[in-house]
């Protein structure tokens, strides 16, 4: 067995469904194998960060791990976007770059690039293979790095001598300084029932963690048991079905208002898998003032980090939560005053708003879109506006429905990561709600999408800028639009035709209806351009830096914080 | 504020210091010292680093560099239960009174060859500043190597 041979069963060994790549010069030992073997579903992607984002999307939807690659040097650079992505949203995957033959490293050889030093600041681990003994244990490792305690992308460097040299025989390679966290502290967790029994204002609030966790059941138990009203972070959406009684929506920035207020005013703060990011915090001095802290999360590092925690409790939340589950059965709760002013305030903000004007604001285009989307649909996005617009207006009920760029915002992730999802999951309907700007960047992944007959309903919110920076040039710094204006090039529609898929446009608010239904029934990726309002603003915001007590909205009353 | 003391027992690979530099400096620590050498077995390395910042951040330090796949134990200490020590080379040109002036420092002179002589001191890092500072100003100096310090606990 060649390199390339051994590196063909390590990722079947590892289960790995699919991979997402690009062949090039130094990865053809790799290559060729594959076609030999004929037994290994590839997709081959147009660009690496396409890839890169398929394998985040496959993750994300389906838990698993994503695998893709790219050849050295450019190939490998381009799959770092991806890999940076997929480390800010601890999304577990693994990249293959191939690397010059292992004489050539260091020496500037035709694509040649450092991606170990270039990747070792992003990745959870990254190794570099320069014997074909170690390819098996390598990648066996790779994938246990990758998806065990708090997930994260793992990079391997594979030069070519290594995949074309005989495998004599498999050596072991020893994680010395890796293990699974086991077990958590259980009189913490007593401790922290005892504090949300005592809790006047409390608040649960999950993020990502809880989402990678799989703790949505438990999570519903305790909030039911203790009445607890429970927020979610962006990355947290769909934890807690957001049309639970009990659900307060998503925090931060671009949050609904009653989640923002009942955090600021609470007196606990019972927190899943978070990272209390500047999105979700705000001002950091200023966040949730009266609040003792409960911070549940796998990664010690991420506790004390950015705001101290009363009550830091390491360990697997299912595991903790299921322990907590079985004490507050036993505890009466008492915070009926507190859910009855929080529902007044959601029924007051609730969006009952009739907007069927045109051009077509985009908050319009979201309630139509809500109508469409069941519990199962997965709904990937851009970075921009209409990701605020689907974060703040969009309701989610199970986990890992919601597939979008959090911590590094990367935009074109909307395409890619749609694709990676739908492969993941081809039975459930698969969205792409992305902006002009950010889809522009990765759309030459619907040749992607329309060779491999993968179907991706893509709904472009284009109001010809790239609107979200374009929105803070008119908030904060006095209209003035600089380098923001993209126009109305290219026609999108035109656009899906020359990648033999049907491309719609939308002008007006009661066509959106008519064209969601028409991707609906079609087997194939759709191209659906909604031209909406240019100068929309994404409200409600707390501005950057701002305590998240002065927040901004139209329909946030003066003094609504202090209430 | 305090000085700390990072004991780190790391994998002997190819890479680890630059897996450990990557993190320090992405993150904005104050390293003082870092000194590296061989540990018990010839595949472990012990690396040890003063730090200085608030407790609160030297922790997250710590927990963030346990994290790294490479880095199989790390040990935190407060500098008040440090022993340390520093170990410097000073090259300068032959002057008169060298011993006589160098006696009051626990320093020897260990090789003089065609006019330039090396001094060696060590002791505590401040004893070793201090010679530093006193050679400069006595003598032409052309180097200075120092160790970076060794520290261990004494608990």
């Amino acid at each position: 067995m060649n390199g390339g041979e051994s590196v063909l069963s390590a990722l079947k060994k590892n289960k790995v469904e699919v991979m997402f790549g690009i062949p090039g010069g130094v990865v053809i030992p790799f290559y060729d194998e594959l076609y030999k073997d004929g037994n290994f579903r590839h997709i081959l992607v147009r660009h690496e960060q396409g890839g890169a984002h398929m394998a985040e999307g496959y993750a994300k939807a389906s838990g698993k791990v994503g695998t893709c690659l790219g050849t050295s040097g450019p190939g490998a650079t381009n799959l770092v976007t991806g890999i940076a992505d997929a480390f800010m949203d601890s999304v577990p995957i693994v990249a293959f770059g191939g690397q010059v033959i292992t004489p050539l490293i260091g020496k500037d050889a035709f694509q040649e690039a450092d991606l170990m030093g270039i990747t070792t600041p992003i990745t959870k681990h990254n190794f570099q293979i320069t014997d074909p003994n170690y390819i098996e244990s390598t990648i066996d490792a790779a994938y246990f790095i990758a998806k065990t305690n708090r997930p994260g992308p793992v990079y391997i460097d594979l030069p070519k001598d290594v995949q074309q040299k005989e495998v004599i025989k498999n050596n072991e390679l020893k994680l010395r300084g890796y293990k699974v966290l086991e077990g958590f502290d259980k009189e913490a967790v007593k401790k922290a029932a005892k504090m949300i029994l005592e809790a006047e204002r409390p608040v649960m609030l999950v993020g990502g963690g809880a989402l990678s966790g799989n703790c949505a059941k438990e999570i519903k138990e305790i909030a039911e048991t203790c009445m607890l009203p429970v927020a979610c972070t962006f990355q947290g959406k769909g934890v807690f079905d957001e049309r639970h009684p009990l659900s307060l929506g998503m925090t931060g920035m671009h949050g609904k208002p009653p989640a923002v207020y009942a955090i600021q005013q609470c007196d606990l703060l019972f927190t899943v898998g978070i990272r209390f990011d500047d999105r979700v915090t705000g001002k950091l001095q200023e966040f949730a003032p009266d609040a003792t802290v409960i911070h549940i999360e796998i990664d010690s590092s991420e506790i004390h980090k950015n705001r101290k925690a009363d009550l830091g409790i390491l360990g697997h939340a299912k595991e903790v939560l299921t322990e907590l589950v079985k004490i507050v059965k036993t505890m009466q709760h008492k915070n009926k005053t507190w859910n009855d002013k929080l529902n007044v305030m959601k029924k007051e903000y609730a969006e009952d708003l009739d907007l069927n004007n045109s051009p077509i604001d985009p908050r319009k285009l979201m309630f139509e879109l809500q109508k469409v989307f069941t519990e199962d649909t997965i709904v990937a996005t851009g970075v921009g506006e209409h990701q605020m617009d689907v974060a703040h207006f969009i309701n989610f009920s199970k986990p890992r429905k919601l597939i979008s760029s959090g911590g590094l915002g990367t935009m074109g992730f909307g395409l890619p990561s749609a694709i990676g999802a739908k492969v993941a999951m081809p039975n459930n309907e698969v969205f792409n709600i992305d902006g002009d700007g950010s889809f522009a960047m990765t759309l030459q992944e619907l040749a992607t999408a329309k060779v491999n007959n993968i179907k991706v309903i893509n709904v472009i919110m284009n109001n010809g800028y790239l609107g979200m920076v374009r929105s803070w040039n008119d908030m904060f710094y006095g209209g003035r639009r600089s380098q923001v204006e993209l126009g109305k090039v290219p026609d999108f529609a035109k656009l899906a035709e020359a990648y033999s898929l049907k491309g719609l446009s939308v002008d007006k608010p009661g066509e959106i209806a008519g064209a969601l239904q028409e991707g609906l029934k079609g087997d194939e990726s759709i191209v659906i351009d909604v031209h909406t309002k240019a100068d929309a603003v994404v409200l409600p915001i707390v501005p950057a830096g701002a305590s998240n007590s002065e927040m901004m909205g139209d329909r946030i009353s003066k003094g609504y914080f202090q209430k | 504020m305090g000085k700390f003391l990072l004991k780190l027992i790391v994998e002997n690979h190819r890479g680890v210091m630059a897996r450990i530099a990557t993190l320090i400096s992405r993150k904005g620590y104050n390293i003082k010292s870092a000194s590296v050498g061989k540990y018990m077995n010839k595949d472990e390395a012990s690396i040890i680093i003063l730090i200085d910042g608030n407790k609160e951040e030297i922790e997250n330090a710590k927990n963030l560099l346990g994290k790294l796949i490479s880095v199989i134990k790390v040990e935190m200490f407060d500098s008040t239960d440090l022993i340390e020590t520093e170990n410097c080379f000073v090259k300068l040109k032959k002057a008169d009174g060298i011993g006589e002036k160098i006696s009051r420092f626990d320093a020897k002179v260990l090789n003089e060859t065609d006019g330039i002589v090396i001094v060696e001191t060590r002791g505590k890092p401040e004893k070793v500043l201090e010679f530093v500072e006193f050679m400069k100003k006595e003598f032409e100096v052309i180097d200075i190597s120092r160790s970076g310090t060794n520290a261990m606990s004494i608990k």
